[in-house]
């Protein structure tokens, strides 16, 4: 029979080797015979060289020959499973052939995966994601600016960037790292002059700002003015509000209170005033606090971490034009405008935050070593009562425990600290001669890898690997100093300990990395930039709108996790969190003031459970368009975790055509008609139309906008804003799944989609299970995967019960 | 692993001793014989394609008749090839876009569960001939740091997108003090890269073996990054080259997509004819917004979305004719006095095409490539097979021949092509 012919490729060899030698014979030839029937009656047909299907199984190996093999029979087992396969048209297998061939491929698929196991643990040892380097410097030093800049992106196959098999390793991040870890360490040792601690930015006093007082419009001015000390704005520009330039520079990287008074200026509805941080030379931009201000003065404050080559300004958004829709260039001078503005009183600068000098983070690099002014003040210089390299030796003491995450032997210390000993014997000085170890430990693989050390004998990992695993699961960080005691008295990986440790860590802030990295990568917010929508059809989309955006979903998860609710509220919740501006972009009353809370939703709201989230529209846009295609497989693979195949190849695909006479649902309608696209877009393209509801930037659309021909005007309402759209053909937002279920909207399909909470709940605990450990749901662990689901079913599957799971199962415990 | 020679001896092997970068110099050797003149590469990606119908001809060959497009290339007409039925195969992926990640690649279905980038045949050629400059190579990005050079295992170089960064890398002469701490900082870099393999070898006794996969690769990347801290000490010691030219002004707009691609574009000629560095790649990208140009009042990347409506085809149309005019005004710019008397254009092979063949349905098919410059044998539009693709590889691989670097092979090449 022709049906395995055993290929094997010259890089399988190893392991088929590997194998071989484990398990002198897996599968008895008998065994797969069942598998072997269903095959010649079922599929062969259909999956041989001749047919236009990715699968030939004339030319499939068995499942122990390759990795590929081995992946290609998990596809073809889960697709039986599901009844996917064999189509129903074709000839459908009794029960009894079906339920052999799935009973034996499944002995086999686990047999095989658990023998690679035994010989290679579940997970490899992988180095830190650039996010959790950054946030690993940021620990161990006490700093905070921008880290993961120097090494290059991860791998974006859609997986988390934990995961040890897509991690990349290249001459390329050897000098990142060298950069990332001297730029880190430039942070934390700050030896300049104590600095001012409060200064005021005097806009309207500012000799900088008067050149923009006086310029004419075309040359940038025009756009500001003076009211005695106030400075009124009416656009909040990066170029004059500057502080930079205004006087107001940091001269050392630290936290900064900013201290805002300010009102509304002549407004016929509220305003946001807003702080932007810019850099220049890192080519970056944020907007790091916005309020809401009404014609009452109003004093805010926000600390922030700014570097030296930072800059702020206050700025202004959602501000209407002039009633007569004059904007302000064409409205001069300044103070005749009658839009609306802000008007700013007071800008105040405390910082940085420190209790003594220099910072407490340069005293705790060096402990022993006192610190004072040199001669000419301008800056600190150590105090020695030790020698230089005994001084360095116990700065290497103090921080490489914390960066290994483990006891650190006197060898250890030893070694590194004699790094110094060629610097020190050169003269060069203490700071830059201790310089050189310290670098040395923050680019240690100790620090850089987590290593799956296990217990003497035993699968289990170390307490000190569990302890880091833990911390990097649910802090992204290095485990503080309890984790560490825990781990070297031994008892982290007492059940109750552990547990424990479980519900301290999620109370910690720090939790907040984890969920910031979680869900930027789960339900991909780090692309929420990847594409902008035209700011003629969609001018509410601005800074102020995308933050609150990114915070909704942020928050939601946060507090699922926080109240343990069920896992269903991931899709169909009767409350989210909102703030002002997000409120009025959903059309929902009564939330007042920028702080993002809890708001219980109407039963007839389009909203509740993420995808009715404004985040989820915007990342599954194409800039200004959306398409049910996107938004399909957007739910079908990080929801439901079911990602449908690629297309095949050279199939053409469908050109997108908006002159207005047919839209993309008809277009898609050739999807139904062809044969070989039906098959999988009767799943893709139903979820995509429920979403189809939602417009690029989230809000709930009865029409299309369309943009052709059209000049801006403005556009009455609860906020004025000028606009260039008409509303276009109506949005169409039924379907029918392929299970036949008939939807109107989003709710309906919604309500559709909750008879899959089991599948949503294996999803979310799947990847929860990846990012914890860095490991891919392999086919042998689909079992643990089972048994965790079953002993959640009762109450739900609720997501702090879900994250306790992982923690204690065989899979996080184990290599 | 292969440790490449280091410059040092290259540089000794090759009797040069003078002080470099003088063009003359490179191409006379100390016995007085002329060397040929070195080959070049400079490789332009426009991210969101080209409007086919306005700028592949109807009639192939060297009386083919000019396009709209290609009018604006009007003056160079005897200096490039226009290339049609050229692809990458397999590139459908995860986003459609994912295609900018294998354009210089080849690698298949970009961006799906185990996909890993293989080597960029910008970097392959600098692997080849980037030991004898200053910078092995230049990677350039008109917005962020996406690049499209990847280093043989799969990993971004970082590109560079501010020209005054680039620009005071290249040309400008740091303090004798700057000099001696970073001569410093490499040292100090040595020691402790050594340390840090003491400490994997110590890791790595303890480690199964079957769990030093990553450790493995991070030992052989140090060695990696020992050579090429090496070969930057080297260059140290030796002034960079002066040229005649103020720092230019970073362009912080992104809207202003003209004025940033142009920006990048003029300081190629500067580092070609410096020697700075023999192999370029430059990425347009898709995501500077509503570009600043007249009659153009939606997003670049929106407009690629066309949807076959004429009026945003129009207006598509403006933003690429922009694009071609730069590339139009760089070629100028490369036609320049060089070594032996030839022009810079003559030595300077550039690749300007994209990753996608028709933008509004993000098919990755039958791309707009242009090759002008490198004295090939140009005036020609040729047309291969629209529906089965001649693969693009198979151009890489004769353009890597014909700048005298030894490949059979490149990606997923079946042979060469004509050219």
């Amino acid at each position: 029979m022709r049906l395995f012919r055993y290929l094997l490729r010259k890089y399988f060899v190893a392991w088929a080797y590997l194998l071989a030698t484990n398990m002198p014979c897996v599968h008895a030839e008998n065994d797969f015979h069942a598998v072997e029937n269903l095959v010649q009656t079922a599929c062969i047909s259909c999956h041989d060289a001749e047919t236009e299907t990715h699968l030939n199984l004339n030319a499939l190996d068995k499942p122990d020959v390759s990795p590929e093999a081995f992946q290609q029979w998990v596809l073809i087992f889960d697709r039986i499973q599901r009844r996917e396969m064999p189509p129903p048209d074709s000839f459908v297998p009794s029960d009894e052939a079906r339920h052999a061939a799935l009973s034996t491929l499944k002995k086999e698929l686990s047999q095989i995966n658990k023998q690679a196991r035994k010989q290679n643990g579940r997970v490899p040892s992988r180095r830190l994601s650039r996010r959790e380097y950054e946030h690993t410097l940021h620990d161990l030093l006490g700093i905070g600016g921008e880290i993961a800049k120097y090494l290059p992106p991860e791998d974006e196959s859609g997986a988390f960037d934990v995961v040890a098999t897509n991690q990349e390793m290249s001459s390329v991040h050897v000098k990142g790292f060298l950069k990332a870890a001297e730029a880190a360490l430039d942070e934390a040792i700050e030896l300049g002059p104590k600095p001012n601690m409060k200064r005021e930015l005097d806009y309207a006093n500012s000799r900088y700002m008067q050149m923009w007082f006086e310029r004419p419009v075309r040359r940038g001015g025009g756009t500001v003015f003076r009211d005695n000390d106030d400075l009124i704005m009416f656009r909040g520009e990066n170029y004059n509000l500057r502080s930079d330039a205004n006087g107001l520079r940091f001269s050392t990287p630290g936290r900064y209170r900013i201290t805002v008074t300010g009102s509304a200026y002549q407004p016929r509805s509220s305003v946001t005033m807003s702080l932007k941080r810019q850099n220049d030379i890192q080519g970056s931009s944020e907007l790091f606090a916005a309020w809401d201000v009404t014609e009452k003065m109003r004093t805010v404050s926000t600390i922030h971490y700014f570097r030296p080559d930072d800059y702020f300004y206050v700025s202004a958004d959602e501000l209407e034009p002039a009633p007569d829709g004059k904007v302000i260039y064409n409205s001069q001078p300044a103070s005749e405008f009658r839009g609306e503005g802000v008007r700013v009183r007071e800008v105040l600068v405390e910082g940085p935050l420190e209790t003594t000098w220099p910072p407490r983070r340069t005293r705790s690099l060096f402990p022993g070593v006192e610190w004072e002014p040199t001669v000419n003040k301008r800056s600190y210089r150590p105090v020695t009562t030790k020698s230089h390299y005994q001084h360095i030796r116990d700065a290497v003491a103090a921080i490489a425990p914390r960066a290994f995450r483990r006891p650190v032997t006197k060898k250890e210390i030893t070694d590194l600290a004699n790094l110094a000993i060629p610097s020190l014997k050169a003269q060069r000085g203490f700071l830059a001669s201790a310089r050189i170890p310290l670098t040395a430990i923050l680019i240690s693989p100790h620090t850089l890898f987590l290593t799956n050390d296990l217990q003497k004998n035993k699968s289990k990992l170390t307490d000190h690997a569990l302890a880091s695993r833990l911390s990097y699961f649910l802090w992204r960080s290095p485990p503080d100093e309890e984790l560490l005691r825990l781990a070297n008295e031994g008892r982290l990986s007492e059940p109750s300990t552990l547990s424990t440790q479980v519900d301290r860590l999620l109370a910690d802030k720090k939790n907040q990395l984890f969920i910031h990295d979680f869900t930027d990568q789960w339900f991909e917010l780090d692309q929420i930039d990847a594409t902008t929508p035209d700011i003629k059809l969609y001018p509410e989309y601005d800074d102020v709108l995308r933050r609150a955006m990114l915070a909704e979903t942020r928050e939601f998860f946060s507090y699922l996790l926080k109240e343990n609710l069920p896992i269903r509220n991931l899709i169909d919740s009767d409350f989210t969190f909102l703030n002002r501006r997000l409120a009025e972009h959903y059309d929902i009353k009564g939330v007042f003031g920028e702080t993002m809370r809890k708001v219980s939703l109407d039963a007839s709201s389009p909203r509740g459970g993420i995808l009715g989230h404004a985040s989820i529209a915007k990342v599954t846009a194409n800039g200004s368009v959306t398409t049910p295609v996107k938004r399909g497989n957007f739910i079908l693979t990080h929801v439901l975790g079911l990602p449908p195949n690629p297309p095949p190849p050279d199939i053409a695909t469908i050109e997108p055509d908006t002159r207005g006479t047919t839209t993309i649902r008809q277009m898609l309608l050739k999807h139904q008609s062809v044969e070989t696209c039906a098959r999988c877009h009767q799943h893709i393209d139903p979820p995509g139309f429920a979403m189809e509801g939602f417009d690029p930037v989230g809000t709930y659309r009865q029409h299309y906008r369309i943009g052709k021909n059209m000049k801006q005007s403005l556009q009455p309402g609860l906020r004025v804003k000028r606009v260039g759209y008409n509303l276009g053909p109506r949005v169409n937002t039924s379907g029918v799944t392929v299970e036949g279920d008939v939807f109107r909207n989003i709710r309906d399909y919604r309500n559709l989609l909750c008879e899959s909470t089991k599948q949503i709940a294996r999803n979310t605990l799947s990847q929860l299970i990846i990012f914890a450990t860095g490991g891919d749901i392999e086919f042998s662990d689909r079992d643990e995967v089972e048994r965790i689901l079953s002993a959640t079913q009762s109450d739900g599957y609720p997501l702090r019960s879900l994250v306790h799971h992982v923690v204690t199962s065989p899979l996080f415990r184990n290599q | 692993m292969q440790t490449p020679l280091s410059r040092r001896t290259a540089l000794k092997a090759s009797g040069i001793t003078v002080a470099l970068p003088l063009l003359e110099s490179m191409s006379i050797a100390v016995d007085g014989t002329q060397h040929p003149p070195p080959k070049r590469m400079v490789c332009i990606c426009n991210t969101l394609g080209l409007h086919a119908p306005s700028l592949f001809p109807t009639t192939t060959g060297s009386n083919y008749e000019s396009t709209e497009y290609l009018d604006i290339l009007q003056r160079h007409r005897k200096e490039f090839t226009l290339f049609a039925g050229l692809s990458h195969p397999d590139q459908v992926g995860k986003d459609p876009h994912d295609t900018e990640m294998t354009f210089l690649t080849s690698a298949r279905n970009p961006g799906l569960g185990g996909f890993r980038n293989t080597i960029s045949i910008d970097q392959f050629a600098a692997e080849k001939i980037g030991n004898v400059t200053r910078y092995p190579s230049v990677s350039l990005s008109s917005n962020r740091k996406k690049s499209q050079s990847f280093t043989r295992n799969g990993v971004m170089i970082p590109a560079d997108d501010m020209p005054s960064q680039v620009y005071t890398k290249l040309f400008l002469r740091g303090s004798q003090k700057e000099i001696r701490q970073q001569r410093q900082r490499l040292a100090d870099g040595h020691s402790i890269l050594d340390s840090v393999i003491e400490q994997i070898r110590s890791i790595e006794r303890t480690t199964p073996s079957t769990d030093k996969r990553q450790l493995e690769q991070y030992f052989d990347s140090i060695r990696v990054a020992e050579t090429e801290l090496n070969n930057s000490e080297v260059w140290l010691d030796r002034p960079k080259p002066s040229v005649q030219t103020v720092t230019p002004e970073n362009i912080a707009d992104p809207s202003d997509l003209v004025g940033r691609v142009r920006s990048l574009l003029n300081l190629i000629p500067l580092i070609l004819q410096t020697d700075s560095s023999r192999v370029i790649s430059v990425v347009i990208q898709s995501d500077h917004g509503t570009p600043n140009i007249d009659g153009v009042s939606d997003g670049h990347h929106p407009l690629s979305h066309h949807g076959r409506d004429p009026e945003r085809i129009a207006q598509l149309k403006i933003i690429e004719m922009e694009i071609l005019t730069c590339l139009s005004d760089f070629l100028d710019g490369l036609k320049q006095p060089s070594e032996n008397g030839s022009d810079l254009l003559e030595q300077t092979s550039v690749l300007f095409g994209s990753n996608l063949g028709n933008a509004n349905a993000h098919d990755p098919r039958n791309l707009p490539i242009i090759l002008a410059g490198g004295k090939h044998k140009h005036g020609r539009f040729i047309q291969h097979n629209k529906k089965d693709n001649v693969p693009l590889c198979n151009l890489f691989v004769s353009l890597l021949q014909s700048m005298g670097i030894e490949a059979d092979r490149f990606g997923s090449s079946t042979g060469t092509i004509d050219m």
